[in-house]
């Protein structure tokens, strides 16, 4: 029963519109394939690129692999994975305020998405290079291949696979991306996400909007369900890696660090000047930092819930499959379809909020180690369950104590996200209920500094709404340890 | 004896084919085989791990092969061994016994008796992530031993340990499964296990058994 309360929980959006509202025609194809072509384009172009200087700056994370090194590199990687976790509107505001004037449009989306991807794309393929073909690095090394033979012979035909399916997973997720588009897509480099909003928000077209959600579903299901195949695990044995390593892929790190760090410390600089404008806004800005924090953690305990309802859920193969091939839904689809859903004043944002958050956001944590560490476990489930264990007694005494603390980390990585997001907010309540919303109304009318300067205040948030998760969880699983 | 009847299955490039086989009442039945006989899957298959439609294993007058595998009451350990890293090693035994709702009384005495035969004494409170491969071991046998099972399952629970310590396993496993008189099934690749263990061996070569 739990496990299907939670299967209906994540899939209801589709269900609920599906049922609400039939579809009578076929909408018009001219822009559907626009749309399409648009969407497929800049998640296309997001990957390549991504996976490209990705590559350079694997080869420089790569270099530094020897015990003296690992502090720094630890950091960079830190650096590396910032933009892929900080919410998107950190990173616009950065590269907004560094690349003036900004290619709106299919160009701008890619840029954007680039500099979010690059770092994970980095991390994940110096990870993959070291732990699958380290010995093997190390032999050509001893042996003197040149790197450009290695590379063209080597490794490049080697990890073929593992760099398709990465360049997958960036393309979905550029390719169901929302708050990107919606800022710097402009006319020109509409979405089929971006579509669905405007079928909804600007014209009432519902039936559009589910046939196009549908659409975008089943072309991202198919999608993932590739991506998610041919994962294999690989021993790692720490290996010389001087015949890969190169020092210039630090330096993209350094220049792309550059953009959005430089960028969000200059507008935050030149923003402060203007301090006094804030003066008049002092009453919204407490109560949106309330309301940033409420929604954060909001979010943050809903997330932690669903993370364990899953672990509790979890030894059952149909169970795991679901989650592993299952996509959350259409950004726009998911808050439309809660926004119909009963009244929308008063305190009910402030339910409806969380709640399509953590229903966007819970696939995400999942796959981002949630599954993993799941996986790790299954042996001692599997013994707990030999031994008679009930599912009462194996989540209780082995799953809640050792993953409590990362369900909290999790969380909290999510309550930030929540923190920073404009873009759910902006459909389901009619005034500005955060921080991140007011930064938004203030980035669309072009005062771009002061909205970076009150951005800081989303940094506050999401970082008290990160460690009430962390440290919340580790009380919890304190307090019920066996 | 308790019999396996109709034991067949095909995982695609392998199959395993076992019309009838006997395993002991007491002592201890050997399955050894090579690398990819096919011991492991018989394993996971007995503990109800793996479907086998149409197995029989009838084990005094019940037939294990229908009941779902907590139901089977059967002590298991596996050759990664899985303690709860985060338990003690009492922790750990104890709760074996709190999943087969043993007394709680009978479950401190049974512990005792285990701590002393399986000399545990200088780790008991220790958590399991800290202790050595031995250590690892000793708590592992106890832990199945401790929710009072119908048969021990073993496999190749030496194989994690080095030479030196495994012979002394063995001794201590051996004479702990004869104090407690608990029908084991151990499944090996090891020759050694074979010699020091075995009151009964049973050949798997290619998914069948050509000894028994």
């Amino acid at each position: 029963m739990l496990r299907i309360g939670l299967v209906l929980f994540l899939i209801f959006p589709f269900l609920f519109l599906l049922t609400q509202f039939q579809v009578t025609s076929w909408p018009d194809m001219g822009e559907l394939t626009w749309a399409f072509k648009n969407s497929f384009l800049q998640a296309a172009l997001s990957a390549v690129f991504s996976l490209l200087i990705g590559f350079w700056v694997a080869l420089g994370l790569l270099a530094l692999n020897s015990p003296r090194t690992r502090r720094l590199r630890f950091v960079l990687e830190l650096l590396c994975l910032l933009p892929n976790f900080l919410p998107p509107i950190f990173i616009l505001l950065s590269a907004l305020s560094v690349i003036d004037p900004f290619p709106m449009g299919i160009a701008g989306i890619v840029i954007i998405h680039s500099l979010m991807n690059f770092g994970l794309a980095a991390v994940l393929l110096a990870s993959t290079i070291e732990t699958k073909l380290g010995g093997i690095i190390e032999l050509a090394y001893v042996e003197g291949s040149s790197r450009w033979r290695f590379l063209r012979q080597g490794l490049l035909p080697m990890l073929k696979k593992d760099i398709w399916l990465l360049g997958l997973f960036i393309f979905v997720v550029c390719f169901g991306s929302f708050a990107v588009p919606l800022i710097v897509g402009g006319g020109r480099g509409t979405t089929v996400e971006v579509l669905i909003y405007e079928k909804i928000r600007l014209s009432s077209q519902w039936g559009d909007a589910v046939l196009l959600a549908f659409l975008q579903s089943v072309f991202i299901f198919a999608l993932s369900f590739i991506a998610s195949r041919g994962k294999g695990t690989a021993q790692h044995r720490p290996a010389n890696l001087k015949l890969l390593g190169s020092y210039s892929g630090l330096m993209v790190i350094g220049l792309l660090s550059f953009v959005y760090l430089f960028g969000y410390a200059q507008g935050f600089v030149s923003g402060l000047a203007m301090i006094s404008t804030f003066y008049e806004l002092q009453s919204a800005l407490i109560w949106n930092f309330l309301g940033s924090i409420v929604i954060g953690l909001s979010v943050g305990l809903l997330c932690y819930v669903g993370l364990m309802w899953i672990a509790y859920c979890w030894p059952k193969k149909w169970f795991a499959r679901f989650l592993n091939g299952y996509v959350a839904p259409s950004t726009s689809l998911a808050c439309f379809c809660l926004l119909i859903l009963g009244p929308n004043e008063g305190l009910y944002p402030f339910i409806k909020i969380p709640l399509a958050l953590t229903a966007l956001s819970l696939n995400s944590l999942f796959r981002m180690g949630w599954d993993s560490e799941l996986h790790a476990l299954q042996n001692q489930m599997t013994v707990a369950y030999s031994m008679g264990a009930s599912a009462t007694q194996i989540f209780r005494e082995i799953l809640f104590p050792q993953l409590s603390r990362r369900a909290g980390l999790l969380a909290g990585i999510a309550s930030i996200w929540a923190c920073g997001d404009f873009a759910v907010s902006r459909i389901l309540a009619h005034r500005d209920l955060s921080i991140a919303m007011m930064t938004e109304t203030l980035m669309s009318g072009y005062r771009l500094n002061q909205a970076i300067v009150l951005s800081s205040l989303i940094v506050v948030a999401g970082l008290i709404c990160f460690l009430v998760c962390v440290g919340g969880s580790r009380v919890l699983s304190r307090k019920f340890a066996p | 004896m308790s019999l396996v009847e109709n034991l067949h299955r095909d995982y695609g490039d392998f199959k395993l084919s076992i019309d009838q086989w006997e395993i002991l009442d007491e002592g201890v039945t050997v399955l050894w085989g090579p690398s990819g006989s096919g011991k492991t899957s018989v394993f996971r298959i007995l503990l109800g791990l793996e479907d086998c439609p149409g197995m029989k294993w009838i084990y005094q007058g019940v037939d294990l092969a229908r009941l779902k595998t907590p139901d089977r009451r059967l002590g298991v350990v596996f050759q990664t061994l899985d303690l709860f890293p985060h338990l003690t090693a009492e922790e750990n035994m104890m709760f074996a016994a709190r999943a087969r709702n043993v007394e709680l009384a009978k479950a401190r005495a049974r512990m005792k008796e285990l701590v002393g035969t399986l000399k545990m004494e200088s780790f008991l409170q220790r958590p399991a992530s800290v202790l050595s491969g031995g250590e690892k071991q000793r708590v592992a046998i106890s832990r199945a031993i401790m929710g009072e099972p119908r048969l021990l399952l073993l496999d190749e629970p030496f194989s994690a340990l080095d030479q030196e310590l495994r012979e002394e396993s063995r001794k201590l496993v051996k004479n702990v499964i004869e104090q407690e008189k608990i029908p084991t099934l151990l499944v090996t690749h090891d020759q050694r296990d074979v010699e020091v263990m075995a009151n009964k061996i049973t050949t798997i070569r290619n998914g069948k058994l050509v000894e028994g």
